[in-house]
């Protein structure tokens, strides 16, 4: 060890200083992501559940009174919901580009995450699968329809 | 060593700052598209600001000490 | 084939020579080989993602067969079998030693690519490169996954077997009058990436085991229905190819620091601070491998450890960069082949580094994982950076392999085409992933953006294919009727080159 620090030689001071520069920079990368998962990791209170099993090639999503739809989901603008997410044969991956909503869908787990619809989001979205799962899994699609 | 503890110490309170502002500014339920572009465009700036340092200091160097230019300097030599 | 100017000698006395450097001989052109065919593969799925729907490969089925491959190829018969060829050209020279520890052992692990490189291109599984379960246990179609696994297997042995002859050699047969901090960095790079993989590999060569008896149905390890997790197999895979992807770049790392203080004439900046790097980082890049299972569901606290085990790697990477910029500076830097793609190499490093601050900067990884962002990412790099790095050294061996020097004009063809290509490709790649375009895709949402960014990318990879096509003309042309080199100096930098007088084999 010491011999490594002696083969460094005087000058090697602005590698540290620039080695400073970085770490500091990679200090403020990682509180501000922290920080930002932070926010989005706890579930706000009032919010709806909704259901969501992925399997070889489409989407089934269940409302909280029963109601199944199957590669069509409705929601309202304003509301706040939550995704419980699982996988009947293989791993899918539930993803909403629009709303950066992106959890996979596993088989025997179910995983969460949650968005609020903003009030003026009324509109159509994909719905895609992002895990590969096989054959069909370029058209694993479903459609997102935000209603007022 | 001096240099750096300025840095850490000056990052960080800017880091506290801007944590302390999100705080405060913080009512609604978040908005996750937002926070997450918001977070990535932040990512960019700094990117693309480092970026140009790094990338800047390697074009002059390679315009800088090419062959060409440094011909009267024949004497440099990589042995260690 | 005769592709030594001074001693020509039949194939057959090198395919049965344990020699190092017919050893060495046999890997590279292996891997040059695979590299031209998984790059044939890669222009294919371009070509096909050139438009939505249909454009040459008829179904999904193949599509997912060719991208399998294609990754696998890249991995494990390129960038893998170019390291042990390198090192086995170099390592016994810079130790000063008359060959590799074990030379038989040397040969059998170069001929045990040769059936797991069989498996993996008669099989054509569809499982992609990582092979998850349950899709790889339940659903992919035999006896392709099953091969595809034998032949990872088989690969994986014989990259223990040399790892295990690399370190024997740096440590056990170098020469007493050389101290270790007198070896050249390469040296140290090799000694590294051979102990990672031997600390990495068992745990996915284990996790093979478990996969196939899973598709055999004798055990459940990964199926939920038997008590098993599929997230298991994640956690035992990216243990090893977290940690293997630094595997495929200290040595890339090693061959810069090899060529830089040579073509800008100058000592490296700072020997200790690469060395400190190499081990730093082979402990720290043990300590990321979740990254790439952000979106599985792991927990806040996971999430938070696997980032700052993560972005502690990165200082390592920086100072790797501060140290190439500082040794070249002042120096009188000639930009012969080699030199032109260590530099290419070194700008294109810089942009996959951000790009991998950005997929484990915690919240965006749901807008970057699993798009093209992600592969745009480990592209810059293992193309961008190790490719390039990789190129640029075999264009310094070419001498020493061949006796002759190869035409800096077509090398220059194949450096601007290569590297316009990569940086337009892989650009294209980052920011169509951004706009939500899942990886592993047959066909895409015809939005126009997403069009238009599909053939930017495909435009840039057919400016790779043009330089390739240089380069395969150039190694062809030049080692049967290039221009005989100087081998004290034949690159005119006032350096003593390597003593070719290795290539004759000491039985
Ligand atoms: C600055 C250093 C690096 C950082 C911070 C970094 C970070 C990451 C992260 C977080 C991912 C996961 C992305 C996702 O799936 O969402 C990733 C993927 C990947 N990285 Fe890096 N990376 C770095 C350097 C490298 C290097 C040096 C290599 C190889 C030589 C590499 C190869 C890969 C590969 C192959 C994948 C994708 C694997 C797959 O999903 O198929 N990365 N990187
Ligand atoms: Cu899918
Ligand atoms: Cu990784």
């Amino acid at each position: 060890m010491v011999e490594l620090v002696i083969s460094m030689g005087s000058h090697v001071i602005y590698e540290w200083i620039y080695v400073g520069v970085v770490v500091s920079i990679l200090i403020w990368v990682g509180a501000e992501a922290w920080y930002g998962e932070k926010l989005l990791h706890e579930v706000p209170k009032d919010h709806i559940t909704i259901k969501v099993v992925g399997q070889q090639w489409f989407w089934t999503f269940e409302h909280p009174d029963g109601k199944r739809e199957v590669g069509t989901l409705h929601l309202k603008a304003g509301k706040v919901y939550k995704f419980e997410v699982t996988g009947k044969d293989v791993i899918h991956a539930f993803n909403i580009p629009h709303f950066a909503v992106m959890i996979d869908a596993v088989p025997g787990r179910i995983n969460t995450i949650w968005v609020k619809i903003p009030e003026d989001a009324v509109g159509e979205y994909l719905i895609q699968c992002r895990e590969y799962c096989g054959l069909l899994h370029y058209n694993m699609r479903a459609n997102l329809i935000v209603e007022a | 060593m001096r240099n750096n503890s300025i840095l850490v110490v000056s990052v960080a309170a800017l880091t506290i700052l801007s944590t302390v502002g999100i705080v405060y500014a913080q009512e609604e339920v978040v908005n996750r598209s937002a926070l997450a572009w918001g977070l990535f465009y932040k990512m960019m700036t700094a990117a693309f600001i480092v970026g140009a340092i790094v990338q800047g200091t390697l074009v002059y160097i390679i315009f800088k000490f090419k062959e060409k230019k440094v011909k009267a300097r024949a004497e440099i030599s990589s042995s260690r | 084939m005769v592709i030594e100017v001074a001693r020509p000698r039949p194939l057959w006395q090198i395919l049965f020579s344990t020699h190092h450097t017919d050893v060495a001989l046999l890997y590279l052109i292996t891997s040059i080989v695979f590299f031209m065919l998984g790059g044939a593969l890669a222009l294919t799925i371009r070509t096909e993602l050139l438009t939505p729907g249909t454009t040459i490969i008829g179904d999904a089925d193949l599509f997912n067969r060719i991208f399998t491959v294609h990754g696998t190829t890249m991995l494990f018969l390129w960038i893998l079998p170019f390291i042990s060829g390198v090192g086995n050209y170099l390592i016994p020279i810079l130790v000063k030693y008359k060959d590799m520890a074990y030379p038989r052992l040397n040969a059998v692990a170069y001929w045990m690519a040769v059936p797991g490189a069989a498996l993996i291109w008669l099989g054509w599984s569809d499982t992609s490169w990582m092979a998850y379960p349950p899709y790889s246990t339940m659903r992919a179609a035999g006896p392709a996954a099953d091969m595809w696994i034998f032949g990872l297997k088989i690969l994986g042995l014989s990259s223990i077997l040399g790892a295990i002859n690399f370190i024997v050699t740096i440590l056990k047969c170098k020469h007493p009058d050389l101290p270790m901090m007198k070896t050249s960095l390469l040296v140290w790079a090799i000694l590294v990436s051979s102990l990672m993989t031997l600390a990495a590999l068992p745990t996915f060569t284990a996790a093979l085991i478990m996969l196939y008896t899973d598709r055999l149905g004798v055990s459940g390890f990964f199926d939920p229905a038997r008590g098993g997790d599929p997230i298991a197999y994640q956690h035992l895979f990216w243990f090893t190819f977290h940690p293997e992807v630094y595997i495929f770049l200290i040595p890339a790392v090693g061959m810069a620091y090899e060529l830089i203080p040579k073509f800008s004439r100058k000592p490296i900046f700072s020997y200790g601070s690469g060395v400190i790097a190499f081990l730093v980082l082979s402990i720290i890049a043990f300590a990321s491998w979740a990254h790439h299972m952000l979106a599985t569901g792991l927990t806040f606290t996971e999430k938070t450890v696997f980032m700052i085990g993560t972005l502690a790697a990165v200082p390592m990477s920086a100072m790797h960069v501060f140290n190439w910029l500082a040794t070249m500076w002042g120096g009188r830097i000639k930009f012969a082949a080699p030199m032109k793609f260590v530099i290419g190499g070194i700008m294109l490093f810089f942009t996959s580094g951000a790009g991998g601050v950005v997929n484990t900067t915690l919240p965006l990884d749901f807008i970057t994982h699993d798009t093209y962002w992600v592969v745009g990412h480990f592209h810059m790099m293992l193309m961008g950076t190790v490719s390039f790095i990789f190129m640029g050294f075999l264009y310094y061996m070419f001498p020493l392999i061949t006796g002759r020097m190869y035409s800096e004009r077509l090398a220059n063809v194949h450096f601007w085409f290569t590297f316009i290509g990569t940086a337009v490709v892989f650009t294209a790649m980052h920011i169509v992933g951004l706009y939500g375009m899942p990886r592993r895709i047959w066909d895409y949402v015809p939005d126009p953006t997403i069009i238009v960014l599909n053939q930017i990318a495909s435009v840039g990879a057919y400016l790779i294919g043009i330089g390739m096509i240089a380069f395969i003309i150039l190694l062809i042309r030049d080692s049967v009727k290039g221009k005989p080199a100087d081998m004290k100096d034949p690159f005119g930098i006032g350096e003593i080159y390597y003593d070719y007088r290795r290539r004759e084999p000491h039985h």
